[in-house]
């Protein structure tokens, strides 16, 4: 391990699962922003994790919001403290992916058009898992949720939020996850180094949610990217792509056997693990164009 | 990033959540351990493997030798002629190939024309006085190890010269004598009386064991085993200790146009490819086939290689003279069903014989040990004296080396010596035994005298290859030993092969994955999503802050090298 953790911003003695990915995600980023950070905070399982009121976990400034609303109340955040004439503190908006697939979209979309200066995190754990594990924008193609039982899974690709946000041509947009935290962190170290609006896709497994032991979420975040179903990468000015990490031809595994732990997947037949196969391949070989024809620098 | 001094806030709002004592949701519990690597576990002379490789890494050969020194005294000997267990062992021997230990072990005893010879600093005088019968790897390892224990060592030796089978028995194609004498010079630094020309009897023995305070006994296995068949006794019929023997001798022996070889261990593949060397066209006997053949396998390859040919399910019936040469009457064979050391039993087969010219045979089918003593009886009792390190029925004599019943390689001879001499010291500080060895066995395999000095603890688990997390380590290729073309190498008895170069071999140690010993990776700290792992080292390993730590396993998961593992709470 090439990085660590110079300084602790979150406490222990919160609440998370055991094995939760989120943490993890929340540990890397704020190392990274520092003390001088404020974060905004809509509906998500960090609002839980976080733990009560008079207590919090997160030891930077912290603003609970409503579901919809993590952009636009980072955006009045960073309209504030500009006014102050501070314009060295980070906002932070920090969302999971219900609140920013779906229910945050068009606040986020409001920011991104307009360039507001903040950093936006979407900790993706593909459901609604705060609230009992609903489906979202976000759920893998075949996976069982609450409301896509497995009987009725979710025939629903995941959405490409990395193409939404590119569209905007917001000046940095990447993807991350905590498997890599040096690639996860070097991600962060740009954006913070950088003006507008940054969007940071961290790919965040869930014991809970994905019915898996609690000792893997490391493992599956890697997993996912070596089966090629989170590639690593970033966009700059919504234009140009860079690849950060291609998985060695000898470390790549089928999608098969990244699911194999993830019981939210144990129904599926081998067609349908097939259909998850050729989506990856397709979303892979499609990158790979982007990245070869528009490289960044 | 540059950070400005920041104001306290008036007031705080809300406090941190450290009341909140998540520990109490564990039911598994991470337990930090350093284990054994399986390579050193096996090594059969206790070699500090991981220690070394990890100096080696750094390019600190000093260290790397000062490291082997403390088990081995001859590194030179054991990375050439070792059929090296370790790399079998090796965790990463499924994944992209083992760590070539041997080449880097081999490095590292040559490093001592650099660096000296680095043998550890020798205990204080205990004023006991120990001898040793026999001057070869087993009695020398045990002479080094009380050495260093401070008992005053002198050795008896039948011949006129330290080294035993290593001066005597192995070709120079595969241990040069230089490499012998560097490794040997330990004798003199550490004040080790050698006394050469000693022919020593069992009865000299006991009575040794009356002037000395312990008597370890290392005489080898010098009796070759007979044929027992007619024609034996001829002329230009000899064991294959004794050709080998003569080698090492001013004078050469000729063994003629032609020779057959009987017999399939590593006597009958040196005594081969030493009369292939002479100019002799070589046939070598064996009475089942490749796959019993016990000689080392690299061994059987390069003799094959070189051109001898093997006529395998085939055995001598009869020897006769014919004029000047002679000629082996064989008969084939076919393989029955086991025997008791649970190989094919070769059945011979009815009229099926064949004749071989041949103007010397050597017979090279096992060798046992001369020594017939009341004490100690090579048949019986193997596996109590094996158990008990040497001891006998006699608390002063002890016994190591192929005299005892250890498996027949250099590196178990040091590694058996190196337990006599433990076991004498514990009998002579009057320790208790078992309690010795439970507390210096790593894994139930090899044994430390680093550890038996110090009075640490060895550890007791070794790494599985399930433990390793491979994902933290790249694929890259196994350095690959120099060898020389068989045409050239069997042109005399130049060494085969080289040391590997310092880059290679640093290359090659940093393949490593340091099975069972912490380097503070800080993979457990980085991914432990309570921040309970507490990285300052205690008995050189992280620790759990077990008032949060939920026990989701992830750090034990994430380890690159077992050191973690899951217990279950409260158990």
């Amino acid at each position: 391990m090439n990085v660590t953790v110079e300084q602790e911003f979150v406490c222990r003695g919160h609440v998370a699962c055991p094995g939760c990915g989120a943490v993890l995600a929340m540990r890397y980023v704020l190392d990274v922003l520092g003390k001088k950070t404020i974060v905004v905070l809509p509906a998500c399982c960090w609002s839980v994790i976080n733990n009560r009121y008079p207590t919090a976990a997160v030891k930077v400034p912290l603003f609970h919001t409503a579901f919809e609303t993590a952009a636009c109340v980072a955006t009045g955040v960073r309209a504030a403290l500009d006014m102050k004439g501070d314009n060295d503190t980070h906002v932070l908006a920090w969302a999971g992916d219900g609140g920013t697939f779906d229910i945050g979209l068009q606040a986020l979309s409001g920011a991104a058009e307009r360039n507001d200066d903040i950093i936006y995190v979407c900790y993706d754990n593909e459901a609604y898992m705060n609230t009992g594990i609903q489906r979202s924008s976000s759920t893998p193609f075949g996976a069982w949720t609450t409301t896509t039982p497995a009987k009725t899974f979710k025939t629903k690709q995941k959405k490409n939020i990395m193409d939404i946000m590119a569209a905007h041509r917001i000046p940095y947009a990447a993807t991350a996850t905590i498997a890599y935290p040096e690639d996860l962190m070097n991600k962060v170290r740009y954006a913070a180094g950088i003006r507008g609006t940054r969007f940071l896709h961290i790919f965040c497994p869930c014991p809970t949610g994905w019915k898996t032991a609690p000792d893997i979420t490391v493992e599956l975040s890697r997993n996912a990217v070596r089966a090629r179903a989170f590639p690593l990468y970033e966009v700059f000015d919504g234009t140009r792509y860079r690849l950060t990490h291609e998985p060695a031809q000898e470390d790549r595994m089928p999608i098969a056997e990244y699911i194999k732990p993830q019981r939210r997947f144990a129904h599926l037949t081998e067609a349908e693990i097939q259909v998850m196969q050729d989506h990856a391949d397709e979303e892979w070989g499609r990158l790979m164009k982007v990245t070869e024809t528009w490289p960044a620098g | 990033m540059t950070e400005k001094k920041t104001q306290e806030p008036l007031i705080y709002t809300t406090q941190d959540t450290l009341g909140n004592k998540t520990g109490s949701w564990r039911y598994m519990r991470p337990v930090f351990e350093t284990k054994a690597a399986p390579c050193a576990a096996i090594c059969p002379a206790g070699n500090p493997i991981v220690s070394f490789i990890t100096f080696a890494k750094e390019g600190d050969f000093d260290s790397a030798l000062r490291m082997i020194k403390q088990e081995n005294p001859l590194p030179s000997v054991c990375g050439r002629v070792c059929p090296h267990p370790c790399t079998s062992a090796c965790n990463r021997y499924t994944y992209d190939g083992s760590v070539a230990i041997n080449e880097i072990e081999r490095f590292c005893g040559d490093f001592a024309e650099q660096a000296g010879p680095e043998i550890p600093e020798r205990a204080g005088a205990t004023g006991k006085k120990i001898a040793v019968v026999g001057a070869g790897p087993a009695g020398l390892s045990c002479a080094y190890q009380a050495a260093l224990m401070g008992h005053e060592v002198t050795i008896l030796e039948a011949s006129n010269r330290a080294g035993g089978l290593l001066t005597q028995a192995i070709p120079a194609y595969r241990l040069p004598a230089g490499v012998v004498r560097r490794d040997l010079c330990f004798i003199d630094i550490l004040n080790i009386i050698l006394l050469t020309g000693k022919t020593i009897t069992a009865s000299d023995i006991e009575k040794m064991a009356a002037d000395y305070d312990a008597v370890a006994v290392a005489c080898g296995a010098h009796k070759s085993y007979r044929l027992g068949i007619e024609g034996e006794e001829l002329a230009g019929v000899v064991p294959g200790l004794e050709f080998l023997r003569k080698m090492s001798g001013r004078a050469a022996p000729a063994p003629g146009a032609k020779t057959v070889v009987i017999g399939g261990g590593n006597t009958a593949m040196d005594a081969a490819r030493a009369a292939l060397r002479l100019g002799a066209e070589v046939t070598v006997l064996y009475r089942r086939t490749r796959a019993e053949m016990p000689a080392f396998p690299g061994e059987i390859l390069e003799a094959e290689e070189e051109g001898i040919e093997f006529r395998f399910l085939s055995a001598p019936v009869k020897i006769e003279t014919s004029g000047k040469t002679k000629k082996v009457i064989c008969r084939e064979m076919e393989l029955g069903s086991d025997d008791d050391s649970g190989r094919p039993r070769p059945v011979p087969v009815e009229g099926s014989e064949f004749e071989l010219d041949a103007d010397t045979v050597i017979t090279a089918i096992g060798e046992t040990v001369a020594l017939d003593a009341p004490f100690f009886s090579p048949n019986e009792n193997r596996r109590q004296i094996s158990n008990a390190w040497g001891r006998t029925t006699n608390d002063r004599i002890f016994i190591c080396g192929d005299a005892g019943p250890n498996d027949r390689t250099v590196a178990h001879a040091v590694g058996s010596g190196k337990r006599a001499a433990i076991a004498i010291d514990a009998q002579l500080s009057g320790k208790d035994f078992e309690a010795v060895k439970q507390r210096i066995t790593l894994g139930g395999g090899a044994v430390s005298a680093a550890i038996y000095r110090s009075g640490a603890e060895a550890p007791a688990k070794v790494v599985a290859p399930q433990a390793v997390n491979f994902a933290y380590f790249m694929r890259t290729a196994r350095l690959e030993a120099a060898t020389t073309a068989p045409d050239e190498r069997i042109k005399g008895f130049g060494e085969i092969g080289a040391t590997a170069a310092e880059d290679a071999v640093r290359a090659e140690a940093a393949r490593c994955f340091t099975c069972g010993v912490c380097t503070e990776c800080g993979n457990c700290f980085m991914f432990c999503p309570d921040m309970s792992i507490i990285t300052e080292p205690r008995n050189g390993v992280p620790a759990t802050d077990t008032d949060y730590c939920k026990g989701c396993g992830i750090c034990a998961r994430e380890c690159p090298r077992g050191i973690i593992e899951m217990e279950e709470e409260n158990k």
